[in-house]
């Protein structure tokens, strides 16, 4: 029924641990342009699914394919530089470098360059560095990091380093981006905000993959929710269905699942 | 950006006038030269632990690779100097290319121990080939590298003072290569390998290739001054390169500044000239060696090269907005913020 190539799909991908089954045959697909959700309770596998799709982890079984072509076994740097660029759980940043050095790094990955030209200095003024330059610049002005550009990535609060770690995955230019637990110790403040740059950062064409606990956050961001419990997929759908579906309320049950239904838009806006 | 450059190319500048400044002593000038080739090997650690993160015990073998592969082909072989001294460059950049196949697909502590066991390795063979190397009774290097023009300069290496020049002329050339780099897309792609290796990873970088590249760059500045020292001081022996040496070149960088490249040339003089000075305190000399040592390692976690920048921040001075960003609006309005923001309406 469906002839377009999903952007991203899985093909019953699982992966064992010794004596723990992590994921068993998990298939989904994610498709040009969506922002899709991936929730479950805590040890359910939402992240050992990232890892796996991100090539942190080798899966035990199945197939990982990338606009129609597998990626299973390819090495993390790879497949970042394919466009699938993921965040981490905690504060992940090159901590020793200023936040403006954490983003170019990113930048530069996927524009070719010179050995030579980086040791003679030629490369300072070249195109390449240029553009990565604006480009640093335009991801912390969206950001609103503009302020700490020198700031050492290790000075920054949690929030802030949490922002920068979105910077940085954002600067790679990813077609899809993984965000593993964005809001997680955030503020409600923060996380109205945070919700507001993920939308524009969707604005600019990048598809979102997202885990996270804050049900009124994730529901309102979603337009589909995957739902992930002891390593199986058991849902599958609109955030509407998926919080009518009888095993997600019994997965759930008390865990934000009652609250009102926050408006199509959902909060922050 | 400017103030630290401009430092830089003024300290480079006055270190080609070092020997006119000590008269051309001959004890001043010999120092100066062992703070020249000693810079040189700190700064090949500096490019593969300060930059890349990778923390090498092979640096003194590479620079044993250089002094005997040099010596073996002038005196044995009968080569000229400069074809020689250019295989021992590329012999280093084979080895390390070797150690990193080997030793890159695995993180954390194998590296430094697999270029441990490269270092005895490398002074097993010298040891153990008596009729290449001379074995543990030393080789002669009694030779003198080709003499040639360079400006008004006519180096025949004849006077120690020339071999101050070529030392101290490859130095720049290594700080500035090594400067330059530091602030491209390559070095910085070290430097994410060196912070974070699992996110460097997951924003593209392909950490072997970055290792690898670091690594073999290091190795040829280990070689040169190898290549250096076995003429100057007309005699290499396995004891010359064993691991106390190695003790010393960490030593040396950690108190100079790891990862900066003052710290190489602060590092090197402190180390040769220190125990020269302490000479008056007699038998406690080393005593007194070890001790400022320690307190500097305390008390400057940065090494010296860090010290303008501790006093500069003691003193309350900010640095204002560096070179690099230059983007117009800063903080334009309407960019989403995660800063605590003006509550809106109570929950």
């Amino acid at each position: 029924m469906v002839t377009v190539t999903p952007l991203l799909e899985l093909d019953a991908v699982s992966k064992r641990f010794a004596g723990l089954d992590a994921l068993q045959g998990v298939s989904l697909r994610i498709d040009r342009g969506e922002i899709v959700g991936l929730i479950g309770p805590n040890g359910a596998g939402k992240t050992t699914l990232f890892n796996v799709v991100s090539g942190a982890l080798r899966a035990s079984g199945g197939r990982v394919l990338w606009e129609g072509r597998p990626i299973t076994h390819l090495p993390m740097h790879r497949i970042a530089s394919l466009g699938l660029v993921r965040t981490f759980q905690a504060v992940r940043v090159f901590p020793g470098l200023s936040v403006l050095e954490n983003v170019l790094v990113a930048c530069h990955l996927r524009t070719p360059g010179s050995l030579l030209a980086d040791l003679s200095g030629a490369a300072r003024f070249s195109r390449a560095e240029r553009e990565a330059r604006a480009r640093a610049s335009e991801v912390l002005h969206l950001l609103g990091l503009e302020r700490h550009a020198h700031v050492r990535a290790a000075d920054l609060s949690y929030g802030l380093g949490k922002l920068v770690g979105v910077a940085i995955a954002f600067a790679v230019r990813p077609t899809l981006l993984m965000l593993d637990e964005p809001a997680s110790g955030l503020s409600p403040d923060e996380t109205v905000a945070l919700a507001t740059l993920l939308r524009q950062i969707h604005a600019t064409g990048v598809s979102l993959w997202v885990v996270e606990h804050d049900m009124r956050f994730l529901m309102g961001l979603s337009q589909r929710v995957v739902v992930l419990d002891a390593g199986r997929k058991i849902a599958d759908g609109t955030p509407e269905e998926v919080r009518a579906d009888g095993r997600t309320r019994l997965v759930y049950l008390g865990a934000g699942f009652d609250e009102p239904v926050p408006e199509p838009e959902g909060p922050g806006e | 950006m400017g103030p630290a450059r401009l430092i830089g190319a003024v300290f480079l500048a006055l270190a080609f006038l070092v020997p006119f400044a000590f008269q051309f002593d001959p004890y001043l000038v010999h120092l100066s030269v062992l703070v020249a080739l000693y810079a040189l090997l700190a700064l090949s650690l500096n490019v593969i632990w300060g930059l890349a993160g990778q923390f090498s015990m092979a640096q003194v073998a590479f620079l044993e690779i250089g002094a005997y592969t040099t010596s073996i082909l002038v005196v044995q072989a009968q080569w000229s100097y400069w074809p020689a001294l250019l295989v021992a460059a590329g012999l280093a950049v084979a080895a390390s290319l070797l150690i990193g196949a080997f030793s890159f697909r695995l993180t954390g502590m194998y590296f430094a121990i697999v270029t441990l066991a490269f270092a005895q390795l490398i002074t097993m063979l010298v040891v153990n080939l008596p009729a290449l190397t001379g074995g543990p009774y030393g080789l002669p290097a009694r030779f003198r590298p080709d003499g040639f023009a360079a400006g008004p300069l006519q180096l025949t290496f004849a006077s120690a003072v020339d071999y101050y020049w070529i030392a101290v002329a490859t130095l720049a050339a290594g700080l500035f290569l090594t400067y330059q780099l530091a602030g491209s897309r390559t070095g910085r792609a070290m430097s994410a390998a060196r912070e974070d290796e699992l996110l460097a990873q997951a924003i593209g970088v392909d950490l072997r290739y970055y290792k690898t590249v670091a690594f073999a760059l290091s190795s040829v500045l280990a070689a040169l001054a190898g290549g250096y020292m076995a003429p100057y001081l007309t005699f290499i022996s396995p004891s010359m390169f064993g691991f106390r040496e190695l003790v010393n070149l960490i030593l040396m960088l950690v108190v100079g500044g790891v990862g900066t490249l003052a710290g190489t040339v602060v590092g090197a003089s402190l180390f040769v000239v220190l125990p020269e000075v302490l000479r008056v305190a007699g038998s406690i000399r080393l005593g007194v060696y070890g001790a400022i040592l320690i307190l500097v390692v305390i008390f400057l976690p940065q090494g010296l090269a860090g010290v303008p920048a501790l006093l500069w921040r003691r003193l309350g001075w900010r640095r204002g907005v560096s070179a690099g960003g230059g983007s117009a609006g800063l903080q334009a309005a309407g960019a989403a913020r995660l800063e605590p923001t003006p509550p809106a309406e109570p929950r």
